[in-house]
C-alpha cells in the first residue's frame, strides 16, 4: 500500500499520462463489475440447484455445512468486488482532482 | 395426488429416482460452478493486472487488494465446488446403483416367484394331473360345484368387460411389466428347470434366456409363417418442401398415422448449419395386429423386434433412409410411435447413422441400449400397456442417459367409465403430452431441444408405404 497515492493525490501528471491511467481505471471497473454480476450470477443457480428436498443420506448434514461454506466464500467474494468497485471510483476521483502537469 | 393429466415427470433411467437425478443434477451444477469459479478467479487477477503492471497507473490500483481477496476466495470456492461435486457424483451413483440392487432384489423374487410359478403349473398339469381332472370332472359333473364356479369366476370376468377402464392404471401397467420381465422364469419352472439353473439362465442371470428368448419362442408357437422375412415393395409418394420443426410437438405431429395401407415411414431432408445434410425419420406404430399379412408393422415384427431380430419394420425404414439418400454416419434424429419407436431405437442403437436424437412414445424399447452420446427420450403414459411389453428397461448408471418422460392421463379419481385399454397409447393423447413436455424447464430436456434446433429452416418430406411382398 505504500506505492499508492494518498486521497490528497499523486504527484502532476501530464495530459497524455492521465488520459491512460484513466483509460486503464475504466477498463479495470468493466472487468470488476462484469465479474460481480458472473459471480451473483454463478451464486443464484448453485441456489437453485441445490434444492434436494428428500436426500436420504446421513452425511446431509455435513453436506450442507461445506455447501453453506460455498456459499458463504462466494458472499465473501461478491463484498470484495463492491469493495473492488468502490476503490476503483476513488482512485478515479483522485487522479481527477489531483495537479496537472503545466 | 402424484399426477394429473397436466403434469409431466421426468427421470434419468428407468429405476432411479427423481431424487438420484437430483444429485446428479446438483453434482454437474458443482461442477460447472467449479470450472467457472477458476476461471473467475483468473479474471480477478487481470483485473488487478490492469493497474499493476502500468507503471503510471500502479500507484492508483486502490482494488488490487480486494481484488486480490476476491480471486483467492475464488480459488477456494473452486477447490470446494470441485471436491464437493466428485463427493456426490461418487455418492449419486452408489445411491443409483443401491435403487438398482434394490430393483434387482425385486426382479430375484419376481423371477424365483415366476420359476416357482411355473414350476407349480407343470407340477398341476402333469404331476398333479389325476387331482386336477378329478376337480375339472366334479367341477363338471355336480351342479353345486357348477354354480360355485360360475359364482366366483363370472363376476371377475363381468367386471372386467363392463369396467375396460379397471384396466386403464399404472398398477396394471407396472403389474404387467413384473409379468413379463419374469415371463422367461416362469416358461423355465414350467418346463422344469431345477430353479438354480433357472436362475442362471435368466435375466437376472447370465441373459442366456431372457425377454428376448421369451419373443422368440412366442415366434415359434405363432407357427412357421409367423415370422418371415420377406422381400419388400416400397413407394414413395410425393415429395414436398417442409419447414423444420421446431417444437417435439410439432415433430410428433408428423409421425405418419397407423392404419392398413397407410404410409409408415416420413423422412425430412434438411441442410444444416455447416453446410451438411441432416434427416428427421418419423416412424409409425403398428398398423396390422395380427401375422402374416402384407403389413411390415404388424406383430410378428413387434415380436421378432422384442427378440432383438431384425424386423420386416426395420427393413422397410432401412429401405426408405436409403432412397432419401441417408448414408453411413449422417445425421439422423428419429422420433417413433409405438412399434415405430422400437425401430428408431434399433436403428439409433446400431450406430450406423450419427443419430442426434430418439424420441419414442409409448414403445417397448427399454431393453435396447443406446449409445450415450444419443439425446434420448422415452416419452410414457403411466396407463400405457405398450411400453411395459419390453420387460424392466436398463435401469442403474447404464440407463442414465435415457430421459424417461412420464404422464399420468388421469387424475386418483381413474379414468371415466368405458375407457379403452388401448387410449392411452393414442398418438393423439401422445401428441397432448409432447405439448406438455415443449413447456417443460427441465434441463435434461435441453439436449433434445437443442438437437430439434439443429435442422436447417426448410428442407423436402418425402412418405414413404412398404409391403410384404409374400409372392
Amino acid at each position: 500500500m505504500s506505492s499508492k497515492v494518498s486521497d490528497a493525490g499523486p504527484a502532476s501528471l501530464d495530459d497524455a499520462t492521465r488520459a491512460r491511467v484513466l483509460d486503464l481505471l475504466d477498463q479495470q471497473r468493466r472487468r470488476i463489475s462484469g465479474l460481480a454480476e458472473r459471480v451473483a450470477a454463478g451464486r443464484r443457480a448453485l441456489e437453485t440447484s441445490t434444492v434436494v428436498p428428500a436426500w436420504r443420506s446421513p452425511a446431509r448434514y455435513q453436506f450442507d455445512l461445506r455447501l453453506a461454506d460455498l456459499h458463504q466464500r462466494l458472499d465473501r467474494c461478491s463484498t470484495a468486488l463492491r469493495a473492488a468497485q468502490s476503490e476503483c471510483d476513488r482512485a478515479r476521483s483522485v487522479l481527477l482532482a489531483g495537479p496537472q502537469r503545466p | 395426488m402424484r399426477s394429473t393429466h397436466d403434469d409431466i415427470d421426468v427421470s434419468q433411467g428407468s429405476s432411479i429416482s427423481v431424487e438420484t437425478d437430483d444429485l446428479f443434477l446438483l453434482a454437474t451444477a458443482l461442477a460447472v460452478l467449479a470450472v467457472d469459479a477458476r476461471d473467475w478467479s483468473h479474471e480477478a487477477a487481470i483485473a488487478r493486472c490492469v493497474t499493476e503492471w502500468s507503471a503510471d497507473a500502479a500507484p492508483f490500483g486502490f482494488a488490487e487488494p480486494d481484488l486480490a481477496r476476491s480471486g483467492a476466495e475464488l480459488l477456494e470456492a473452486s477447490a470446494l465446488a470441485e471436491s464437493l461435486g466428485l463427493k456426490l457424483e461418487r455418492a449419486a451413483v452408489e445411491y443409483a446403483n443401491g435403487e438398482q440392487h434394490r430393483s434387482d432384489v425385486g426382479g430375484i423374487l419376481s423371477a424365483l416367484a415366476g420359476i416357482l410359478a411355473g414350476g407349480f403349473l407343470r407340477n398341476l398339469t402333469v404331476g398333479a394331473g389325476a387331482p386336477t381332472a378329478a376337480i375339472a370332472l366334479l367341477i363338471t359333473q355336480h351342479p353345486e360345484f357348477r354354480r360355485l364356479a360360475a359364482v366366483v369366476g363370472q363376476p371377475v370376468a363381468a367386471a372386467i368387460a363392463d369396467h375396460p377402464e379397471l384396466l386403464v392404471s399404472p398398477a396394471f401397467v407396472r403389474l404387467v411389466r413384473t409379468l413379463v420381465a419374469s415371463a422367461d422364469d416362469v416358461a423355465m419352472g414350467a418346463t422344469g428347470v431345477a430353479p438354480t439353473v433357472a436362475w442362471f439362465l435368466g435375466d437376472e442371470g447370465a441373459g442366456v434366456v431372457g425377454l428376448g428368448s421369451m419373443a422368440e419362442a412366442l415366434l415359434l408357437l405363432a407357427g412357421r409363417n409367423a415370422y418371415m422375412a420377406t422381400p419388400l415393395t416400397m413407394t414413395r409418394s410425393s415429395t414436398t418442401s417442409v419447414s423444420a420443426p421446431a417444437t417435439l410437438a410439432d415433430a410428433a405431429a408428423r409421425i405418419p398415422a397407423s392404419g392398413a395401407g397407410k404410409p409408415q415411414v416420413r423422412i425430412e431432408r434438411y441442410a444444416d448449419r455447416r453446410g451438411g445434410a441432416s434427416y428427421a425419420v418419423y416412424i409409425a406404430g403398428t398398423s396390422d395386429f395380427s401375422v402374416g399379412g402384407s403389413e411390415p408393422f404388424d406383430m410378428a415384427s413387434n415380436l421378432a423386434g422384442i427378440a432383438g431380430r431384425d424386423t420386416a419394420a426395420q427393413q422397410a425404414t432401412v429401405e426408405a433412409m436409403n432412397d432419401a439418400g441417408i448414408r453411413r454416419g449422417d445425421a439422423v434424429s428419429f422420433f417413433g410411435h409405438s412399434q415405430g419407436g422400437l425401430v428408431a431405437t434399433r436403428i439409433a442403437a446400431s450406430g450406423v447413422y450419427s443419430t442426434q436424437s430418439l424420441v419414442t412414445f409409448g414403445s417397448p424399447s427399454g431393453q435396447i441400449r443406446v449409445p450415450d452420446s444419443i439425446a434420448h427420450v422415452a416419452v410414457e403414459h403411466a396407463e400405457d400397456i405398450t411400453p411395459a411389453l419390453g420387460g424392466a428397461p436398463i435401469g442403474g448408471t447404464d440407463g442414465r442417459e435415457r430421459i424417461v418422460v412420464t404422464r399420468g392421463l388421469f387424475d386418483e379419481t381413474g379414468p371415466p367409465p368405458g375407457t379403452s385399454p388401448g387410449d392411452a397409447h393414442h398418438m393423439a393423447r401422445y401428441a397432448e403430452t409432447a405439448e406438455l413436455i415443449d413447456g417443460s424447464p427441465d434441463p435434461r430436456l435441453t439436449p433434445m431441444r437443442e438437437a430439434l434446433s439443429g435442422f436447417g429452416a426448410g428442407g423436402w418430406a418425402t412418405l414413404y408405404r412398404a409391403e410384404r411382398d409374400r409372392g
